[in-house]
C-alpha cells in the first residue's frame, strides 16, 4: 500500500470517529428529549432530523460549498472565528460528516429510548435515586444495543463517504483526502491495482463492523426504522412505556 | 361478468398487435444512433457539434458523458459506444494498443488552452501572479487529467512547485477546479480556457473575461477515435469526419480550443492512410 493511501486511511478513520463520538454526545439528548416529546412539531423535528437520510450527499455538498464561500456570512463568521477557511479543510468534512451521518446516529438512539420506555426511570426516582445515578445505572445500560448500533451504523457511514467529500473536500492529502476519494482517484488514473487494494480495505472494514454489529445486538438494523420494536430480546423485559 | 373478460384480452389483443406494428417498422424509419462517449469537460462543446451533425445528417448520436478514465474502464469491460472523443490522447491511444480501436480512426480534433483565472477582478494576472501568490490555488488533478498535469509543469518549470506542495487544490476534473474558483471557495486557478468561454456565453459575467493564457507545455491533445466493435462503422466516420471538418473546427476556436487547421487535418488523414495499407 502506498503512503497516500495510508494517509487516506488514517484520515477516513480519524473522520468516523470523530464524528461518531461528536454525534453520539449530541444524539443522545436529542434523542431523548424527541422521544419524551408529544408536540405538534413532532414530525417536523423527526424530518429534520432523517432529512439527511434521503437527500443524496452531492445536494448536501452543494449547499454547503456554497454557504462555505468566504463572501458569504457563514464563511466570514467561520474565517473570523477559526481564522480558517471551512472549505477544502478537515473541520469542513468533518461539518459536513456531522449533517450527512445524523440521522445513523439519531435514529437507533431515538428507537432506543422508546424502548426502553419511562418506567424504571420513575421506580428509581421514587426511591430516591438522583437524576444522575439513574441515568449511569439504568436508563444508560439499558440503552446498550441502541448506543452499539448508533456507533457501528454512524461509522461505517462515515467511512464510506463520497459524493460530499468529492464536492466540498478538494483533495489534500492528510487533510481532506478520504479512502472514497484516493480509491475513485485510482481508478481514474486506470491503477486499478491500487484500487483493488483500498476497495478491499474498506470492504474488510466495513463488513468486520457489521458483524459485530449484528453479534451485540439482534436488531440493530430493524430498529433503526421502527420506532417500537415488535420483538425485544429474550433476556430483556419488555418495555411498555412509551408508545408514539 | 362477460365484460370484465372480454376487457382484458382486448386490451391484450391490441398491445400485441402495436407491439409488432411497431418491431416491424423501426428498422424501416430509425437507423439506430451512434453512441460517443465524451470527456465531461467537452460536453457543452460536443452537444452543440451533434445539433450541427444532426441539421446536416439528419442522423441521431447518443453523447456519454463522464471522466475520462471512467469511459475507458467501461468501454474495456463492453459498454456499447462507437466513438470516444478523450480529453486526452493516453486513452485513445490506450484503446488502440488493446486492439479495441481502429488504428486509422486516430485523430487529434482539438488542443486544449490553459489559462490563469481568478474571480477576483483587482487581482492582476500576469506571468508573476503565480510566482507571489500567497494563496490556494486549485487545478485538476494532474495524475489523471491532461490540464492538471499541464498546470503542474508550469509550476514546476518556474520552479513554485514546492511552495505549493500544500496549497494545492486538486479537483477531480477540470470542472470542479472552475467550480472551486467561481463558488469563491479559492481565488486563483488553472483551468481550460473554454469553460471561461462557455461560462460567459452563458451568463455574460464580466468576471469570466478576466484570465491571463499559460504556455501549453506540455500541449494538451485532445484525440478521438472509433471502436473496433462500433456496431454503424459508416456513420462512426461520417461523425469523426464532420468533427475534423473546417466549421466544426472554426466552432471549436470560438470555444476556446486551439482548432487543428485544414492542413494539419490533411496530414493527420495521409498518416491514418499510411497506416491502413
Amino acid at each position: 500500500m502506498i503512503d497516500e493511501d495510508l494517509t487516506a486511511l488514517t484520515l477516513t478513520l480519524q473522520l468516523a470517529i470523530t464524528t461518531t463520538l461528536i454525534l453520539l454526545m449530541i444524539g443522545l439528548p436529542v434523542a431523548w428529549k424527541l422521544s419524551r416529546y408529544h408536540g405538534r412539531l413532532k414530525p417536523v423535528y423527526e424530518a429534520i432530523i432523517a432529512l439527511p437520510l434521503v437527500l443524496p450527499p452531492t445536494v448536501l455538498g452543494f449547499y454547503l460549498l456554497m454557504a462555505f464561500a468566504p463572501d458569504t456570512f457563514f464563511g466570514q463568521l467561520w474565517v473570523g472565528l477559526t481564522g480558517q477557511q471551512l472549505a477544502f479543510s478537515f473541520s469542513g468534512i468533518l461539518l459536513g460528516s456531522l449533517i450527512y451521518s445524523l440521522p445513523f446516529v439519531v435514529q437507533p438512539l431515538y428507537s432506543g429510548f422508546c424502548q426502553v420506555g419511562q418506567q424504571y426511570d420513575q421506580v428509581a426516582a421514587s426511591l430516591g435515586i438522583s437524576r444522575v445515578r439513574r441515568l449511569i445505572k439504568i436508563t444508560l445500560p439499558l440503552m446498550k444495543p441502541a448506543i452499539l448500533s448508533a456507533v457501528t451504523l454512524g461509522f461505517a457511514h462515515t467511512l464510506g463517504e463520497f459524493g460530499l467529500i468529492l464536492m466540498i473536500g478538494g483533495n489534500i492529502p492528510g487533510e481532506t483526502q478520504v479512502v472514497s476519494i484516493a480509491l475513485y482517484n485510482h481508478v481514474e488514473a486506470i491503477d486499478y491495482q491500487h484500487a483493488h487494494r483500498l476497495a478491499a480495505v474498506l470492504l474488510t472494514i466495513s463488513f468486520i463492523s457489521l458483524v459485530l454489529l449484528y453479534k451485540f445486538n439482534r436488531r440493530a438494523l430493524t430498529g433503526m426504522t421502527t420506532t417500537v420494536a415488535a420483538d425485544p430480546t429474550p433476556n430483556k423485559i419488555k418495555a411498555r412505556g412509551t408508545h408514539v | 361478468m362477460v365484460l370484465v373478460n372480454k376487457a382484458p384480452s382486448l386490451f391484450i389483443y391490441v398491445f400485441l398487435l402495436l407491439t409488432l406494428v411497431t418491431t416491424v417498422l423501426k428498422p424501416v424509419h430509425a437507423v439506430a444512433p451512434i453512441h460517443v462517449a465524451v470527456a465531461s469537460n467537452f460536453l457543452v462543446p460536443a452537444r452543440h457539434l451533434v445539433n450541427q451533425f444532426k441539421l446536416e445528417t439528419g442522423y441521431d448520436v447518443v453523447l456519454i458523458s463522464g471522466a475520462s478514465g471512467n469511459l475507458y474502464t467501461q468501454m474495456i469491460k463492453g459498454a456499447p459506444i462507437d466513438v470516444f472523443l478523450s480529453a486526452d490522447s493516453k486513452l485513445p491511444q490506450q484503446l488502440v494498443k488493446d486492439d479495441m480501436a481502429l488504428p486509422e480512426s486516430l485523430y487529434t480534433y482539438a488542443e486544449g488552452q490553459l489559462v490563469l483565472w481568478s474571480g477576483n477582478s483587482a487581482l492582476q494576472l500576469n506571468q508573476h501572479t503565480v510566482a507571489t501568490w500567497p494563496h490556494r490555488l486549485a487545478i485538476a488533478n494532474p495524475r489523471f487529467a491532461p490540464y492538471g498535469a499541464a498546470a503542474l509543469e508550469y509550476l514546476s518549470a518556474h520552479d513554485v512547485l514546492d511552495s505549493y506542495q500544500h496549497r494545492l487544490i486538486k479537483a477531480n476534473n477540470v470542472n470542479q477546479a472552475f467550480q472551486f474558483i467561481d463558488s469563491g471557495n479559492v481565488q486563483l486557478g488553472m483551468i481550460p480556457l473554454s469553460l471561461l468561454k462557455v461560462a460567459y456565453q452563458k451568463s455574460k459575467a464580466q468576471k469570466y473575461l478576466h484570465y491571463y493564457p499559460l504556455p501549453n507545455k506540455p500541449k494538451i491533445i485532445q484525440q478521438m477515435v472509433i471502436l473496433s466493435r462500433a456496431q454503424n462503422k459508416l456513420m462512426a466516420w461520417k461523425w469523426l469526419n464532420f468533427v475534423t471538418s473546417e466549421k466544426a473546427q472554426q466552432y471549436l476556436a470560438s470555444v476556446g480550443y486551439i482548432a487543428q487547421t485544414s492542413q494539419q487535418i490533411a496530414q493527420q488523414r495521409v498518416h491514418n492512410m499510411q497506416l491502413k495499407q
